[in-house]
């Protein structure tokens, strides 16, 4: 088998350097973390800022109500 | 509660896939478990090409958090052209690279020289010179090498990246990255002969 010690100085830098990597992937999942819990604010308070933007603009973020159904229900199947 | 889940989360998860393979499930289902799998496979040896090129821990650790979170949040983008490997190692490099440009405000790590294609140096450094020449004296002479030089021989002899596969990480055309092969195996042969007695 042909020698290559650029493979051997990897494995030996694999090995050496196991801290530092163990010390980075903790601090990669705390950003992870971190980018998780704003994507989670963001995506439940996502809605009422849209509303809240829809009031300051002087609309209405409630549901218009169903004036031009004449009085008939919205499902065909509901009483 | 996440956390006291998370290894039940991860238990179903087979680690015997592709890198390919992986980076689809963790497309798919956005579960964290599977960027641990590509980390766990690929850290160390990143880590040790970031050490390489910059020569710093605090750097090289820097450096591979950026590189992992670019990762991580570019997966999507991932073509599957290349394996991923190849992908990652594109991305490290350049890092890298660019890196040291920014902090030298040189312009010139990878480009340098690379115009007149046309010398007469002869490319008569065998490989396997270069690559038998045992660990520790390989450590000082790439601590030696400028990042350019470094970073290409690592490709061609760590990595076993073809002549295409560097000219395409790196931007170059094919005959430029010959080039630059050439010339960083002439500085490796002549650091070593400076620093170990002649004995060539």
């Amino acid at each position: 088998m042909r020698i290559n010690n650029f493979k051997e100085l990897e494995r030996e830098q694999i090995v050496q350097y196991q801290k530092n990597t163990d010390k980075v992937h903790k601090s990669i999942s705390s950003n992870v973390g971190i980018l998780g819990f704003i994507g989670d604010i963001f995506e439940l308070y996502l809605s009422r800022i849209f509303g809240l933007f829809i009031s300051a603009t002087g609309g209405s973020p409630t549901e218009p109500d169903n004036k031009n159904n004449n009085g008939r229900p919205k499902y065909p199947n509901t009483i | 509660m996440i956390n006291l889940l998370y290894p039940l989360l991860t238990k179903e998860i087979p680690t015997d896939l592709s890198d390919e393979d992986v980076v689809i499930e963790y497309l798919k289902s956005n579960n964290v478990a599977f960027f641990d799998i590509l980390y766990k496979r690929y850290s160390g040896k990143v880590f040790g090409k970031c050490l390489s090129i910059l020569k710093s821990e605090n750097e090289a650790e820097d450096a591979m958090q950026e590189i992992f979170m670019k990762i991580l949040l570019n997966l999507s983008k991932f073509s599957g052209r290349s394996k991923f490997s190849t992908w990652l190692y594109s991305i490290t490099y350049n890092f890298c690279i660019d890196s040291i440009r920014r902090k030298k405000k040189d312009k010139s790590v990878l480009v340098e020289d690379l115009s007149s294609e046309h010398d007469t140096a002869e490319d008569d450094i065998e490989d396997r010179f270069i690559m038998e020449t045992n660990v520790k004296r390989l450590k000082v002479i790439l601590e030696e090498l400028p990042a350019g030089d470094k970073a290409i021989l690592l490709m061609k002899y760590q990595d076993d990246f073809s002549i295409r596969e560097i000219s395409e990480m790196l931007t170059k055309s094919e005959s430029a990255v010959k080039m630059k092969i050439k010339r960083a195996k002439q500085k490796f042969k002549k650091l070593h002969s400076e620093l170990f007695d002649n004995t060539l």
